[in-house]
């Protein structure tokens, strides 16, 4: 293709704004090297749009950067960010900003490839790194790094720590870091497998923790941790994973006090778990007898979530059966809101239960489902008929379910709108529902 | 997927424009559509007879038409990826030359033709992101 006399400044800015906009944040800044309108016009974009950076790797590999051009690129964006994310980057090049500043930025994440070798790994010098060049850092992420958490209790103004795969931690440092941060959120979720319970049980010394996320093995070990999370006076959200333990992550946080299941809990505490207002579990269970017993200790649920999913090699749904459910719906009178997505039931009666035995039911989801199709919705109209103390419509999810979705243009469904909404689109499965996680929701 | 914004009403009847040199063309309503500098013209004058494009050239103007041409009739959704795939297309069969992409950018821009002006850019854009480095980025778009 001849070239001779075009240029590229032949196009006016607002072309040349388009162009830019497809490329990557370092093409932009190899870009606006080459004429000062260029320099212009990223200025203005990255003014306008960049607050959230991913690097990656490659975006420096292909072109052979030098440590001299990507600390002048980091230098160029240090004032527009304020979250910067690290993809398989070499390591190395985060410490040719070592002795810089950029004082914008109030969110890190290190994600390194943990699968290459050979590769130089972050490590707890790093850390200090992170104190002086990001000096106002709230929220930190690491994956993938060989830090024992030695130096984590000196990022002051830390709110938020998540630590993923990350597995030279030492439990002698925890201490110091419940102690000295004002943690929010703490998350170590996955692949921390030298981290045994005992050493988390210093969780208790960071009283503003809202949100924490961690794996069963920290929960069920010799020493329980359970009564101390439970007691920390702002948590709001607690995640647990577990692989092979459900059943007894439950019982450890719906009957802290060891009562068998369903009995009474008397006296004064105890009652955090009496203030468990939501729960959601996504995964494969082989007895929802004797999972619903314990989620019927959870008197003041108002938000139970529950996602079934396929097992391997198999194609036909996990079943709910009618008896269980029964049993569930006279122990929840406070549910607002209930999701049973991906299950086969054994039959309508199941959901009905809920609609009769919870006065303030709202929401009842049956995405992805099945249950004898649309006879769900004509006994639902029934109660829900009856049901004259109702001011409100319970509305009713059933996005790709066995309920055929043109039954909203029913006459007979129409006539009871009041009474019943019917939602057909397809929610998606939100990122954060990741398999195996029982996630509790407390009143705050 | 690239959206009518139906700034002005629709054309129903063809239209003649007279390039840069001269050159008079007659395009069907279904093609003068898609430009919507052009609806906006006539929405303002409906009596123009001959529709002045003083800054595009024949050459440039007939590229124009065979795009509009191939939306019209192309099959698929006309989205991000579809456009780009057509416009390499076009860039294979009628294009030598990187003059005529950058005049064909002005020429989407001016008559405000927004898949054109999407597939070109993106495709420029495409090329940039082939150079390793600002020399080779210097050396093909001649930016100096």
């Amino acid at each position: 293709m001849t070239t001779e006399t075009a240029s590229l400044m032949q196009l006016n800015d607002d072309v040349l704004a388009l162009i830019v906009r497809y490329l990557n944040v370092y093409q932009q800044f190899q870009l606006a090297q080459l004429h000062i309108r260029l320099s212009s016009i990223v200025q203005m974009l990255w003014r306008t749009r960049i607050r959230n950076v991913v690097l990656e790797d490659e975006m420096f590999r292909r072109s052979a950067t030098s440590s001299k051009e990507f600390l002048a690129f980091i230098l160029a964006l240090g004032p527009f960010m304020q979250g910067l994310s690290c993809h398989g980057m070499d390591v190395r090049r985060l410490r040719h900003l070592s002795s810089h500043t950029l004082g914008g930025i109030t969110s890190f994440e290190w994600m390194a490839e943990t699968q290459r070798r050979g590769r130089v790994r972050f490590v707890d010098e790093d850390v200090r790194l992170l104190r002086r060049v990001f000096p106002s850092l709230r929220k930190l992420k690491l994956r993938g790094c060989q830090i024992t958490g030695k130096y984590l209790c000196d990022l002051e103004l830390l709110k938020e720590l998540s630590l993923d795969d990350c597995q030279f931690l030492e439990s002698q440092y925890f201490p110091d870091i419940f102690r000295q941060l004002q943690l929010r959120k703490f998350d170590i979720m996955e692949d921390c497998d030298e981290v045994n319970c005992c050493d988390l049980v210093d969780l208790q010394l960071c009283p503003t923790l809202e949100h924490i996320k961690i794996a069963d093995y920290h929960l069920c070990m010799e020493s329980d941790i359970t009564q101390q999370l439970l007691q920390l006076p702002r948590l709001h959200k607690l995640s647990i994973y577990s692989r092979n333990f459900v059943f007894d992550v439950l019982s450890r946080i719906a009957r802290p006090n060891n009562l068998p299941p369903g009995g009474e809990l008397r006296g004064i505490i105890g009652g955090r778990q009496q203030q468990i207002e939501g729960f959601r579990f996504s995964g494969l269970l082989h007895d929802y007898g004797r999972f619903f017993r314990e989620l019927s200790n959870l008197r003041q649920l108002q938000r139970l979530e529950l996602h079934g999913l396929l097992e391997e090699g198999q194609d036909q749904l996990q079943c709910l059966e009618d008896q269980a459910l029964l049993h569930l719906s006279t122990k929840l009178p406070a549910l607002t809101e209930l999701h049973l997505c991906g299950y086969q039931l054994e039959s309508p009666a199941g959901i009905l239960e809920f609609i009769i035995h919870c006065r303030q039911l709202k929401i009842v989801n049956f995405t992805r489902s099945k249950c004898l199709g649309d006879a769900l919705v004509w006994r639902s109209l029934g109660i829900l008929t009856k049901q004259k103390w109702r001011h409100e419509p319970i509305r009713l999810w059933i996005g790709e379910s066995d309920i055929n979705p043109e039954i909203i243009h029913s006459s007979r469904y129409l006539d009871n709108e009041r009474l019943l909404r019917i939602e057909t689109k397809r929610l998606s499965h939100h990122e954060d529902y990741m398999n195996g996680v029982l996630k509790f929701c407390f009143v705050r | 997927m690239y959206s009518f914004i139906p700034r002005a009403a629709p054309i129903h009847r063809d239209v003649t424009v007279q390039t840069s040199n001269g050159c008079q063309y007659r395009v069907k309503s279904e093609l003068a559509n898609q430009m919507v500098a052009i609806r906006c013209l006539l929405a303002k004058s409906a009596d123009i007879s001959v529709i002045p494009l003083e800054d595009i050239d024949s050459e440039t103007f007939e590229l124009v038409l065979k795009w509009c041409r191939t939306v019209r009739d192309s099959k698929v959704t006309l989205n991000e990826h579809s456009a780009r795939t057509m416009f390499k297309k076009l860039v294979q069969e009628s294009i030598d030359d990187r003059i005529m992409i950058y005049k064909l950018i002005l020429a989407a821009n001016f008559l405000d033709i927004e898949s054109l002006w999407g597939a070109t850019t993106q495709h420029l854009s495409d090329e940039i992101n082939e150079c390793k480095s600002v020399q080779d980025m210097n050396k093909i778009f001649n930016v100096k």
